[in-house]
């Protein structure tokens, strides 16, 4: 079973799901469609914007067989690197866990856990696109936990103007080649 | 005064007929009886009706036999409104639109521990018809105070007197502006069952008021009900009223209001009222009436 | 052809109202059923869900609207837990005593005081003399399948009985899961329309619940009793037909693992997954350890239980529950059920996850090794409950509450 714990801000509006809970979404959608088993806790309860939260992803080919909160991550997601100092992000992390946040500069732990840097955002922007898709493709990239091609499949299948899909598809693409590339 | 009438208020529509072993658990006299019985008379057969908890719950129903002709059940106290909102809603899913859902409830069941459903299903405007048999006592467990009572009246819970003014359902129920708000008496059957009829046309949260004494919580003789009820009337303390569309009218005016402490005499439930107390209720009543034409 | 959705259980229950064709939804919201509740909105206002969604004013108004609802002869749904629950308690006795086949889902969560809107079991035991089906789901693939079910059972003239499912809040609310999800006409095929008698039928008029002298009292409540027990035979039936209709494995009153168990875990809700993991990591480390899936909690089944445990020497009865003065509700039935056995297993009680306190496989695993070698804690005098993962540090001998000036 791989479990993996992303990190963001809330939205301050109801209307709006923020990327950190979006990507995985999407990744539980994808892996569903792949015929594997998905756990997926988005944040609970309303609480005011900006809140620091964590949405929990556990995929596995077997059916998942607990609902416990304590987890042993294979990889942690950090999109808002201001949480780095409000919130031990790294509890949890396996010893051999990726730890990867979205930073256009180099971040560093206390307690010098290795971490991986890609501008995320940057890259979005870049792309005209959200910045969910270019998570999406980051994590994919670096966990192989679903197949690229099912998650284009899924943003293709998205409702929007082809302009804004294709803008997406870009953005996934191009996280993906930025968590591959050393 | 009206000769008295011996047992008028026994029912005589023929269409709502108390079951022989019923008619030791429906006291001589009892107001809801003819209020029962009209509202029977008028609505005919097409109409479920929820009674919950109250004397008129305990008198219509046996296992050997019931006073209603048309489908009827003893309900919870608190609820009878929401449970008519769900078997509204029920006829209207089976298509079963002209058939009357109808609360028939006594004053607690209305105005304390029926409240919150009774103000719920007034601001959903659910198309109910609610009869409140108004007795200002909790009877059906031997008389304590409501918050119908009139200010004064002794009970077993107010032995001198209930202190808090009386709520005024029907002025909450036209706030909460539904099609349809009324006061009714025993006394003035006419009046009453043109009132149902007219609610009866109307759709929507339709609310009528029946004063119907009790001879036993009130302290008069049994054979008095009417006459008591009509000089309620006379003396202007009970208004027969309608809220029609969010228009106000009284529907019977006394040529002349008889003076209050001729309806509280009639009663041991003032007995021992002082002079300034009844001068106080006669002042509320002039109030009331003042600005009426 | 059924598809596969991510679904949390609140949009498994929900779209089990869709394909059940529930006719009338009275409802009040309290956390965290309401996030069900705005999905089934939706439903009606889009067309595929075509029945009377009532907001009521009140949780026991909702249950009142419900059977107001069922006596005019229509199927009917509606939702809530803890508070809500307890607020309704009145009126699950006048649904069960009215003969109403509704179906509620009841999403487990702690009572007030202290305040939580996290999970445990103790709203829905709290009910649990009142006459309703009681079913305990384990996934959202089984509040689904469970919710559709409930309906069939419930409606069965064997039966005729109000029925609750019960999944936990936060826990399963609030985690989505690859959900199969039947399709429509199957469904309506295999469940058929409501068989739901109109009690208050203006065509046949009938007085009900007259008031009820001593002579009469008693047998109403054993008939009542009577379809509870034909209830035990109602439900597996369902499943299997359930089953068989959807190409699934059948749902009994109780799940128990494989193999030779000498030291078996008792536990219902979602905990029954840690607990199943447990065992067989358990077993493949050689300890003869077993899961008995609790899942019908209302009828108890005794026989089935009986039949389940009777061999085990060691049973662990893990209860998300508690009653101050009593002990866990799991635990006291287990050993009510297997009183009398020629060779009882020995039950040991252990009271975890309140409040929605998380439990984890590696606590499970300790507690059947531990019960297994009768060590501490269960080393102690029979009839001791073990409270899991109890933080002493933080008993405190008074309301919860937060006082601003320092204590001296």
């Amino acid at each position: 079973m791989k479990e993996l714990r992303f990190h963001g801000r809330r939205e301050p509006r109801y209307d709006r799901v923020a990327p950190f809970v979006a990507a995985p979404r999407l990744l539980a959608e994808a892996a569903l469609r792949e015929g594997k088993h998905v756990q997926f806790r988005p944040p609970w309860l309303f609480l005011r914007g900006f809140t620091p939260e964590t949405a929990l992803l556990r995929v596995d080919r077997e059916p998942i067989e607990t609902y416990q909160q304590e987890s042993f991550l294979d990889a942690v997601v950090v999109t808002d690197p201001t949480l780095l100092g409000e919130v031990n992000v790294v509890s949890g992390l396996k010893p051999e866990g990726l730890l990867l946040v979205n930073s256009a500069g180099s971040v560093a732990l206390p307690d010098k856990t290795p971490v991986i840097t890609r501008d995320l955002s940057g890259i979005a922007k870049a792309h005209k696109a959200g910045l969910t898709a270019a998570l999406l493709g980051a994590v994919i990239g670096l966990t192989d936990l679903v197949r690229l091609e099912t998650a284009e499949q899924l943003l293709k299948g998205a409702e929007g103007r082809d302009r804004a899909v294709k803008a997406n598809l870009a953005a996934l693409h191009a996280g993906f080649e930025s968590a591959r590339a050393t | 005064m009206p000769a008295p009438h011996a047992i008028a208020t026994l029912p005589k529509s023929g269409r709502f007929t108390l079951p022989p072993v019923m008619r030791g658990t429906a006291c001589e006299g009892c107001g809801a009886l003819p209020a029962a019985d009209i509202l029977a008379e008028t609505l005919g057969s097409k109409m479920a009706v929820l009674c919950p908890a109250s004397c008129a719950a305990t008198f219509s129903l046996s296992y050997t036999g019931m006073a209603w002709q048309v489908p009827f059940v003893h309900w919870i106290f608190e609820s009878a409104p929401a449970a008519a909102t769900g078997l509204r809603h029920a006829y209207d899913a089976r298509g079963l639109k002209d058939v009357h859902v109808v609360c028939f409830a006594g004053d607690s069941g209305t105005a304390d521990i029926g409240f919150q459903a009774l103000s719920g299903a007034a601001s959903r405007n659910e198309n109910i018809l609610y009869i409140c048999y108004d007795n200002e006592v909790a009877m059906n467990t031997q008389g304590q105070a409501t918050s119908t009572s009139t200010a004064l009246a002794r009970t077993p819970t107010t032995p001198t007197g209930a202190s808090a003014r009386r709520k005024d359902v029907p002025r909450i129920m036209a706030a909460h502006g539904v099609p349809y708000v009324a006061t009714a008496a025993v006394s003035h059957p006419d009046d009453y069952r043109q009132k149902l009829r007219r609610a009866a046309r109307i759709t929507g949260f339709r609310y009528i008021q029946v004063l119907t004494p009790c001879p036993i919580a009130w302290g008069y003789p049994h054979r008095d009900t009417i006459d008591v009820t009509v000089v309620a009337v006379e003396t202007g303390l009970w208004m027969l009223t309608e809220v029609d569309g969010g228009k106000r009218r009284v529907t019977y005016r006394p040529k002349r209001r008889r003076p209050i402490r001729e309806y509280l005499a009639l009663q041991r439930r003032f007995d021992g009222l002082r002079p300034r107390e009844i001068q106080s209720l006669q002042k509320q009543v002039d109030a009331a009436w003042r600005g009426i034409r | 052809m059924a598809t596969v959705e991510l679904l949390t259980s609140n949009q498994a229950a929900g779209r089990a109202v869709r394909l059940a064709r529930v006719q009338v939804i009275p409802i009040y919201p309290i956390t965290p059923q309401s996030a069900m509740l705005g999905e089934i909105a939706r439903d009606v206002q889009a067309g595929r869900l075509k029945c009377e969604f009532i907001n009521m004013e009140s949780d026991y108004a909702a249950m009142a609207a419900a059977i107001g609802a069922s006596l005019g002869g229509t199927r009917v749904f509606t939702a809530t837990n803890s508070q809500g629950l307890l607020f309704m308690a009145e009126h699950l006795y006048t649904a069960s005593g009215s003969r109403c086949p509704i179906v509620m889902a009841v999403v487990n969560r702690g009572i007030s005081v202290p305040h939580t809107r996290y999970a445990d079991h103790n709203d829905a035991l709290g009910v649990n003399r009142a006459g309703w089906i009681q079913i305990f789901c384990e996934d959202a693939q089984e509040v689904l399948e469970t919710c559709l079910q409930l309906h069939k059972i419930c409606e069965d003239r064997r039966v005729r009985l109000p029925g609750m499912f019960c999944y936990e809040s936060f826990i399963h609310s609030n985690t989505a899961e690859g959900v199969s999800v039947p399709d429509a006409e199957a469904v309506d095929r295999w469940l058929g329309p409501p068989r739901v008698e109109a009690l208050l039928d203006p065509a046949d008029p009938r007085g009900l619940n007259p008031p009820t002298p001593p002579e009469w009292y008693t047998e109403f409540k054993y008939a009542e009793h009577q379809a509870m027990a034909r209830a035990l035979t109602v439900i597996p039936e369902v499943a299997a037909t359930y089953a068989e209709a959807f190409q699934t494995k059948p749902r009994g009153l109780l799940e128990q693992t494989e193999g030779l168990k000498r030291c078996v875990v008792v536990t219902m809700g979602s905990l029954v997954k840690a607990a199943r993991r447990a065992v067989k990591e358990l077993q493949a480390e050689g300890v003869p350890a077993g899961l008995c899936k609790v899942r019908v909690y209302r009828p108890f089944p005794v026989e089935a239980l009986r039949e389940a445990l009777g061999e085990a020497e060691v049973v662990v009865a893990l209860d998300r529950n508690c009653a101050s003065g009593g002990r866990g509700a799991l635990y006291e039935e287990v050993r009510s059920a297997l009183y009398g056995l020629p060779k009882p297993p020995r039950v040991v009680g252990v009271i975890g996850g309140l409040g929605g306190r998380d439990v984890t496989i590696s606590q499970i695993k300790d507690l059947v090794q531990r019960a297994a070698r009768r060590s501490s804690p269960f080393d102690g005098p029979d009839g001791t409950v073990h409270w899991l993962g109890l933080v002493r540090d933080r008993v405190r001998d008074e309301s919860p509450q937060f006082y601003p000036a320092a204590r001296t």
